[in-house]
């Protein structure tokens, strides 16, 4: 570096030295300034906030700060200024040097002297030479180039500075803050030094100052300001001893005046009013009390005949309804004493009451209606004000109430002649009695004496009662065709002016003749027939379109508006198919249990009838609904794959339901042959029946009633020519099906038409020319006639039951048979693959075998799926080890085909155990079924549920003799123990039964809760806590068995039970049932659940599924 | 110059850098509380998304892919970051063809995380709206972009697969493995396209090359390659390959092992131990110790006896006798011998090498197997029930607790069974089932002979209440299905016909111990009558199968068909009728050499016995004869 250069550069870093130093003088002035204007200013406020100056105090507080800031303005601020940019060169380079040099010791003045001597090297008196002069810069340069010249001029002046500043101007802040309001007034006056703001100071009148309320009443508080307002004028109420204070609202009149009403005063108050920083004096409110009832309760003393005893009203009612006589005691509490009290009526002479302090008393009779209020006066001669006006009214005893809510109609009667009548009546005061009033009239038209059957309601003078009467017809001695006319009849428990009685609408019941039911049944079965094979036609027909749509999309997956439309039409018409089924099933269940009630139907064919039931409600899924909305979604969504997938699926979903209407209609059509057979039987024994009672009649009748004889002899031939139509029909409907007793309903059929028919004419014959005792030959000879038709046509009945459960039988047998030999040739597999690994040979041979005996494995379990569908005697306990066998063989089936034998061994071993499970599953049924009256297995059930019940009825008969009894001797402890184990095996039939009866469990109904309820019982009998809720709760089950009992048909309306007189039946009330089903469902949902996270395939868990699904239908259906 | 000009600490500059830092602070510390909210508002929705996601994910699988593509795309708006999500708008946004919307949400993820698989998926889409070209343009940019990490080779190759660009994705991965020069990239991915493409000699090739680098993953590599070499064509290409492969590599011993066993999984014996030979010539030195000697042939001829390959296994059996003089598998191998022999019905030969293998050690575990089997042929082949007693008895002498003993008793009670001394049979049962007292599976098999034994002589309930006695324990673990199956057919059998026909059963029980002592007119005579004197009994049908059996056995064949047929046509729901129909079929065939009736009596069960349990069998026979008539 040159000479000049060097220069430069020592130049250049002081000529930044002073750059800096005045930077810095110019920041801490500034800073200073601040200061001291934040200062000055806040510390003029402040003065004038505490002395509040007059004018020319402001003036002069004004002129001295602003002097004083003006002068620190000039000295900090505008001088530094006028160095930083008019004097650049103050303070000068040698003294700058100078400063670096005290710095710097190193340096001290060698800096200052070099410069000095290198400015003045070309002064002439200079006495040191140029290169000396230089030679010391370049030394001084070379000494001082790593110094920080900048150093020399600190920072810490104008930091402290600045911090100063910061932490006053906080601080002042603050102070400003927390007093905005007097702040910002005083710096105003002092920025406005001239005005005189004395001027504008507040006065208020305030009235009415200090004030008496009466409790409850308002008082008008009125503010008068005088001079300026300042601020908002405000209302401050304080509640006496308490806390917080209220502001309401005042309210500004027309004259300058500000108002405000305090309304309800209930207590002591303060008040005063403010206007910024004015505030009134302080006013008081004090409070005074009027008399007033604070407590009213009134006794009502009903009259004696009314049964109603006393009665209080509710706390502080005071209007009255009872009954003339009736007695009103009143009792009151004050809220201050009295000095007197009374019952004001309205129009009649006041009732003074008896007054003890704060409380009076007094009573007055309930005779007519009227209005009346309490007066109270105390000691200062006040009174309660506004009394309440309490109302009187009487009422009187109203009329009884009955009507009959079921059957609630005209109706015929059933074969049993046993009606159950359901009677709601009421009154107000309670019921004295029931009855039942009836006139038969015979054939309809002959009026018989009016009759009563007293009905035992459950408890004597209930207001209401819901009475549930078996009423049993048959002790009438009807006939068919006669009609009882019937009502109900309530009487009141009114003594005094006598019971008052009600009755019922009137209805009819009419008992049909056994040829009219039939005949209404096959005209339903007829058209239900015809109807369904409609739909089926109907459901063909747009199957085939939906194919053909189908094919026209898989040619051109577009669709023109036209073909839309199409689709539209075809799940329209599809929808309207399910619904037609839906009231043909309606139709169904109606028909089915009309023949039901009438016993029209042996046992075999109901069951059958609700097998086809069950058919139709699988057809009536909710899948095709399903598959119709997809069609739609699929059509809204315009997606033609999607669309053509949902047609597709239609289609698949059409031919599902298409198999099942044609089973049905099959099935229908053999029920229908089966139901005429019945009928066939029922209608012979009937001839025989009613051949029997004209023999009878006639053996003991006049000459005179030959021809009445003749005439009920012509009526049986033709009922027995039409029987023989009837039979010729059915069996040319027999020759259509194989395997029908053909030929012994031919044999029936000749009989009757040949020889029976034949020796009824000639019967009439001879009671129309009073051969009576040839006629009576004859009568005989028919009866036996018939009778043997009778049988022989029982015969070919039992023939086909015995037929149908040889085929049950035959099926079992083969799927057992199947079953086992499925389980030999798994085994020989499981012999063959052990000790196997992944590369011996043959392997995929085996896994062909594991595949084939998988497929018959499948067909196995669908034959004995279908054959489920007949008989109760495929369990779902078999279903299940099929399940298992089949998840067994597929694990199997993997394992062989990724080559594991290993794991595969597991599986066999687990699909041999569930074939052999579902033996010995079948094994058991097969002994059930040979034991079995037919091979539903209906009768079965039955019995077992009679057995149950009866075992329940005896336990309960042994606990209530037991009864309720407390400290128990040893013996009878014992004796509580032994019931417990009694109960306990009750329940564990129970549980078989159902078990058993698999997924026909549901014909029971819901007994789940049954053995819920037997647990509990045996558990107080356990515990020796019998009670009066054990009792009950026996009676219930049993109530419940019996249900279950009757709701698996009722089908035993023995002759025992028609000799028994009408009873009150303590059975389930029908509403009970809707809450017991989802437990039901919940219970397959859970059994479903159970057997779907056993580890089976997927096919086969989609089979359980459908199972369980199937089952659940049904039950639905049921 | 610069150094002057930059502010120093304590300049003013740094004094408002400071207040600017002050600021910062400030504010940071409003903002950061204010930030800190995301992460929570994430976490909530996360929670909440959680029960969508399945409500989501449900609907997918119903296939209602518009409503589950809602819930995706409400939860991806507000957490874009969450791949779950984005999978799900993604899938179903593909599935419902909205494709452009799709494309602008893959931008963004572009956008916002400039990852290698949103490319992928961008071209993907592409693809898919039909704009291939620019969708291979965009694949082979994220390629060119990513070429450094692995996995976009994987992402994008996967996105051409999802579009059926197999040969591009195999060209992508081996644009990998050019890049990474490794030849061992990629392997699984490409052998699995190849899989896909039914490529199974490139797969393989794939496999054999993973194998080289590591040996001891063979047992998965063979798994994979046992996947796709099912059909007999598909393995022929595998063993080209893997021949090839031989020829090629130094270290073929795994390759050849993989050859060998597939031969062996082909049944293709010969070749198997020739390349077995190979192995156990070839073994490693180190490998190569005494004890291991023949052990590859060994091996080879257990798997042929196991399938039933008997010649093949004699011959490696016998090669091990002659090549290996110190191997430790030679007892074995006499034995092996002896069985192929047996099983290849040379029953005396059989007998002679057994008592061989006896006499060479009497104590070693296979002299006790041969005397059991010498037993074994003299009963079930040779019908000589003395010799076949003595063999047993010389047994249970010999090895009062070996292992076949048990055994030995329970077949000299059949043998006494067979002689028709029931009794005695009796206590050699009793004996068996007390011997047996930690095996339950074999205590049954005792309670059962027990069983059987009363059946013969006619006491049913006995029989029955032992028969219970295995039945009822059915279901317990432990239990051995294969003699609750027989406990069972034989429960079936009493209880169907006890009440019925007793005298019938007892006729049939009579057969049975007649057929049982080798004396088949006279079991045929006793069943004759049966159906002489009792028609209408439920077990004619069973009795007509047994004849039908008992003569074809005799050779009758005519008389068995006879049989058969009459009961096809007397009782036709017999649980026997498919049966019935297929042995006539197979007597037909094999007895009376007459393939036309046999073809007409196969599909006689397909058409009358559709659910029969040999329908399958029956198919395949059909399947054979029409095969076997067409080459003639």
């Amino acid at each position: 570096m040159g000479l000049p250069e060097t220069y430069e550069s020592i130049l250049a870093r002081l000529h930044a030295l002073r750059k800096r130093v005045k930077n810095l003088a110019l920041v801490q002035g500034i800073s200073t300034f601040c200061l001291v204007a934040v200062t000055a200013g806040t510390l003029a406020v402040l003065l004038e906030t505490v002395f509040r100056l007059p004018s020319s105090g402001r003036y002069v507080l004004l002129t001295a700060v602003s002097a004083a800031l003006s002068a620190t303005f000039l000295w900090y601020v505008a001088r530094p200024l006028l160095f930083r940019f008019f004097k650049k060169n103050t303070p000068d380079d040698i003294s700058l040097a100078l400063k670096v040099g005290t710095h710097f010791s190193s340096v001290r003045d060698k800096l200052a002297d070099a410069l000095q001597v290198f400015m003045q090297r070309e002064q002439k008196d200079q006495l040191y030479s140029e290169e000396l002069a230089g030679d010391s810069l370049k030394r001084v340069h070379s000494e001082s180039r790593d110094l920080d010249f900048l150093r020399v001029a600190s920072d810490e002046p104008a930091r402290k500075a600045l911090k100063l500043l910061a932490g006053v101007a906080a601080t002042v802040l603050i102070i400003f803050v927390t007093f905005h309001s007097p702040f910002t007034a005083a710096s105003q006056r002092l920025l406005n030094p001239a005005a005189d703001f004395d001027r504008f100071r507040l006065s208020l009148r305030v009235e009415p100052g200090d004030a008496e309320v009466i409790k409850g009443e308002s008082l008008q508080i009125r503010v008068v300001p005088s001079g300026p307002v300042s601020g908002p004028v405000e209302l401050t109420v304080e509640n006496a001893g308490a806390n917080h204070s209220e502001r309401p609202a005042l309210t500004e009149k027309g004259d300058g005046s500000l108002v405000c009403t305090l309304s309800d005063i209930r207590q002591d108050k303060t008040y005063f009013v403010t206007s910024g920083d004015f505030s009134s004096d302080k006013y008081s409110i004090s409070v005074v009390e009027k008399p007033l009832v604070k407590t009213l309760r009134i006794e009502l003393q009903y009259p004696g005949y009314s049964r109603l005893g006393t009665q209080f009203l509710d706390e502080n009612v005071g209007d009255i309804s009872a009954l003339p006589g009736t007695k009103a005691s009143l009792f009151l509490e004050t809220n201050k004493p009295v000095v007197s009290a009374s019952v004001e009526f309205e129009g009649e002479p006041a009732l003074p009451l008896q007054v003890s302090g704060f409380q009076a008393t007094g009573s007055f009779k309930v005779e007519k209606a009227l209005t009346y209020h309490l007066l109270l006066r105390d000691a200062a001669d006040l009174t309660n004000q506004n009394p309440i006006e309490y109302r009187v009214s009487v009422i009187a005893d109203r009329e009884p109430f009955v009507q009959i809510t079921y059957p609630g109609r005209d109706l015929d009667l059933n074969k049993n002649l046993v009606l159950p009548l359901t009677i709601e009546a009421e009154d107000d005061l309670g019921l004295s009695r029931l009855r039942l009033g009836y006139r038969v009239l015979q054939e309809g038209i002959d009026e018989g004496p009016l009759t009563y059957v007293a009905i035992t309601m459950e408890s004597q003078a209930a207001d209401n009662a819901l009475v549930n009467y078996l009423w049993d017809l048959s002790a009438l001695d009807l006939k068919p065709e006669d009609v009882v006319s019937y009502y109900a009849e309530v009487f009141d428990t009114d003594l005094v002016s006598g019971p008052k009685s009600a009755v019922s609408s009137t209805f009819q019941a009419r008992f049909p003749s056994i040829y009219e039911m039939y005949e209404e049944v096959e005209s339903t079965h007829e058209s239900a027939y015809e109807e369904l094979e409609e739909i089926y036609q109907e459901s063909k027909s747009l199957k085939d379109a939906v194919d053909e749509i189908v094919q026209e999309m898989k040619r051109d997956p577009e669709l023109e508006w036209e073909e839309k439309q199409e689709i539209q039409e075809a799940a329209k018409a599809q929808a309207q198919a399910q619904e037609q089924l839906e009231e043909f099933q309606e139709a169904l269940d109606e028909m089915v249990e009309r023949m039901e009630q009438n016993d029209l139907l042996s046992p075999e064919t109901l069951s059958k009838y609700q097998e086809l039931q069950t058919l139709i409600q699988e057809m009536l899924t909710p899948e095709m609904r399903e598959k119709l909305e997809e069609l739609q979604e699929s059509m809204a969504e315009l997606d033609p794959q999607e669309l053509q997938k949902a047609m597709q699926e239609l289609s698949k979903s059409q031919e599902d339901f298409l198999q099942s209407m044609e089973r049905t209609l099959n099935l229908l059509k053999k029920l229908q042959m089966e139901q005429q057979l019945d009928e066939s039987i029922r209608k012979a024994q009937d001839l025989k029946r009613r051949q029997e009672e004209l023999n009878q009649e006639s053996e003991g009748g006049s000459k005179q009633d030959q021809s009445k004889y003749a005439e009920e002899q012509e009526d049986i031939k033709k009922d027995a020519e039409d029987l023989a139509q009837k039979l010729d029909e059915l069996r040319k409907q027999m020759e259509e099906l194989p395997q029908t007793p053909t030929e012994a309903v031919e044999a029936a059929q000749a009989q009757l038409q040949n020889e029976v028919s034949q020796k009824m004419q000639q019967a009439a014959q001879q009671f129309q020319s009073g051969q009576s005792q040839a006629a009576q030959q004859s009568g005989q000879e028919i009866s036996e006639g018939l009778q043997q038709m009778a049988e022989s046509l029982q015969q070919a009945k039992d023939q086909m039951s015995e037929e149908e459960k040889r085929k049950i039988m035959q099926a079992m047998r083969q799927s057992s048979h199947d079953l086992l030999n499925l389980s030999k040739r798994q085994e020989g597999l499981l012999e063959e693959t052990k000790g196997s690994d992944r590369n011996t040979p043959g392997l995929r041979d085996a896994a062909q075998s594991q595949q084939d005996l998988i497929s018959g494995l499948g067909r196995t379990t669908s034959q004995l799926y279908e054959l489920s569908q007949n008989t109760f005697f495929v369990t779902p306990e078999i279903g299940k080890a099929l399940g298992k066998a089949m998840s067994g063989m597929q694990e199997s089936q993997n394992g062989l085909e990724s080559r594991s034998p290993g794991k595969s061994a597991k599986s066999q071993q687990t699909a041999m155990s569930g074939l052999n499970e579902a033996v010995s599953g079948l094994r058991s049924s097969m002994q059930g079924l040979q034991g079995a009256s037919s091979g539903v297995g209906f009768e079965e059930m039955m019995q077992r549920m009679m057995g149950v019940s009866n075992q329940q009825q005896g336990v309960n008969q042994q606990t209530s003799q037991m009864g309720e009894q407390g400290g128990l001797s040893m013996q009878q402890q014992a004796g509580m123990a032994r019931l417990a184990a009694e109960q306990a095996a009750v329940r564990k039939s129970l549980e078989e039964l159902m078990r058993e009866a698999g997924k026909q469990s549901e014909l029971l109904g819901d007994l789940g809760k049954v053995g819920e309820e037997m647990e509990e019982v045996v558990r107080e009998l356990q515990r020796n806590n019998v009670n009066r809720s054990t009792i009950q709760r026996q009676k219930r089950i049993l109530s419940r068995l019996l249900d279950a009992q009757r709701s698996m048909q009722d089908r035993d309306h023995s002759q025992k039970r028609k000799a028994e007189a009408g009873k009150s039946y303590e059975t389930a009330s029908p509403s009970q049932l809707p809450e017991l089903r989802p437990s039901k469902q919940d219970q397959l949902h859970n059994e479903l659940l159970r057997s779907l996270k056993e580890n089976y395939s997927k096919d086969y868990k989609e089979l359980i599924q459908k199972y369980f699904e199937a089952l659940a239908q049904q039950q639905e259906a049921e | 110059m610069g150094h002057y000009r930059k502010a120093g600490p304590g300049s003013p500059g740094s004094i408002m850098v400071s207040f600017c830092l002050g600021l910062g602070l400030l504010l940071t510390a409003f903002v950061i509380p204010c930030r800190a909210q995301a992460p929570a508002a994430e976490k909530q929705v996360a929670g909440s998304g959680r029960n969508q996601i399945r409500v989501a994910q449900d609907y997918e699988r119903r296939g209602h892919h518009s409503a589950a593509l809602k819930i995706y795309s409400a939860l991806f708006s507000q957490v874009p970051q969450n791949q779950l999500y984005y999978e799900g708008v993604k899938r179903n946004m593909l599935r419902l063809k909205q494709f452009e919307g799709l494309a602008d949400i893959v931008r963004q993820q572009i956008n916002r995380t400039n990852s290698v698989r949103f490319h992928a998926d961008l071209g993907n889409v592409l693809y898919n709206q039909g704009a291939h070209e620019q969708a291979l343009k965009t694949w082979s940019a994220a390629i060119e972009s990513f070429k450094s990490q692995k996995p976009a080779y994987t992402y994008v190759a996967n996105a051409m697969i999802s579009n059926r660009l197999y040969d591009e994705g195999i060209k992508v991965y081996q644009q990998g493995r050019k890049i990474f020069k490794s030849d061992d990239l990629f392997v699984f991915e490409l052998a699995n396209i190849y899989v896909l493409r039914l490529k199974y000699k490139e797969a393989t090739a794939e496999y054999v090359k993973h194998l080289a680098r590591n040996p001891n993953q063979f047992a998965y590599v063979e798994r994979r390659i046992m996947g796709y070499t099912k059909s007999e064509d598909d393995a022929t290409q595998v063993i080209e390959v893997l021949k090839e492969q031989l020829s090629r590599r130094k270290e073929s011993h795994l390759v050849r092992r993989l050859l060998a066993n597939l031969y062996l999984r082909q049944e293709q014996f010969s070749l198997a131990l020739q390349q077995f030979k190979l192995l156990e010539e070839t073994r490693p030195p180190n490998q190569k110790v005494l004890d291991q000697s023949g052990k590859e042939i060994y091996f080879f001829a257990e798997k042929a006896l196991k399938a039933g390959k008997f010649d093949h296994a004699e011959g490696a059996y016998a090669l091990i006798l002659s090549g290996y003089p110190s191997s430790p598998y030679r007892p074995r191998a006499m034995y092996g011998v002896a069985v192929s022999k047996q099983k290849q019905g040379h029953p005396r030969e059989a007998i002679a090498l057994f008592e061989a293998v006896i006499a060479r050690d009497a104590k070693a575990t296979w002299a006790q197997e041969s005397l059991f089997q010498v037993g074994e042929i003299y009963f079930d082949e040779l019908f000589e029930t003395e010799n076949a007693l003595a063999a047993y008895q010389r047994l249970a002498r010999a090895y009062p607790r070996g292992r076949k003993t048990t055994d030995a008793f329970f077949r000299i009670g059949d043998c006494y069974t067979a002689t028709g001394d029931l009794q005695t049979a009796k206590t050699w049962y009793e004996r068996a089932g007390e011997t047996l007292t930690d095996n339950a599976p074999l205590r049954d098999l005792a309670t059962y002979k027990a069983a059987y034994l009363q059946f013969l002589n006619g006491d049913y309930s006995g029989s029955l209440a032992l028969l219970g006695g295995i039945l009822d324990k059915m279901g317990q673990a432990g239990v051995d299905q294969k003699y609750v199956n027989d406990a069972l057919e034989l429960t079936l059998l009493i209880e169907e016909n006890q009440k019925k026909s007793a005298e019938a059963l007892a006729i049939y029980a009579r057969a049975e111990l007649l057929s049982l002592q080798r004396k088949p007119a006279a079991a045929a005579d006793s069943l004759a009558r049966l159906l002489s004197v009792h028609e209408d009994a439920e077990i004619v049908d069973d009795a007509l199968l047994k004849l039908g059996e008992l003569a074809n056995e005799q050779g009758q064949f005519l008389s068995a068909v006879a049989y058969l047929d009459t009961l096809l046509r007397r009782i036709p729901d017999s649980v026997h009728c498919g049966l019935a129909q297929k042995r006539i079929a197979e007597i037909y065939e094999v007895g009376l050499n007459s393939p036309e009736k046999a073809f007409a009596a196969y599909e006689n069960v397909l058409i009358n016995y559709p659910n029969s349990l040999y329908v399958e069998e029956v198919r395949q026979k059909l399947r054979l004869l029409q095969g076997r008539q067409l080459n003639n």
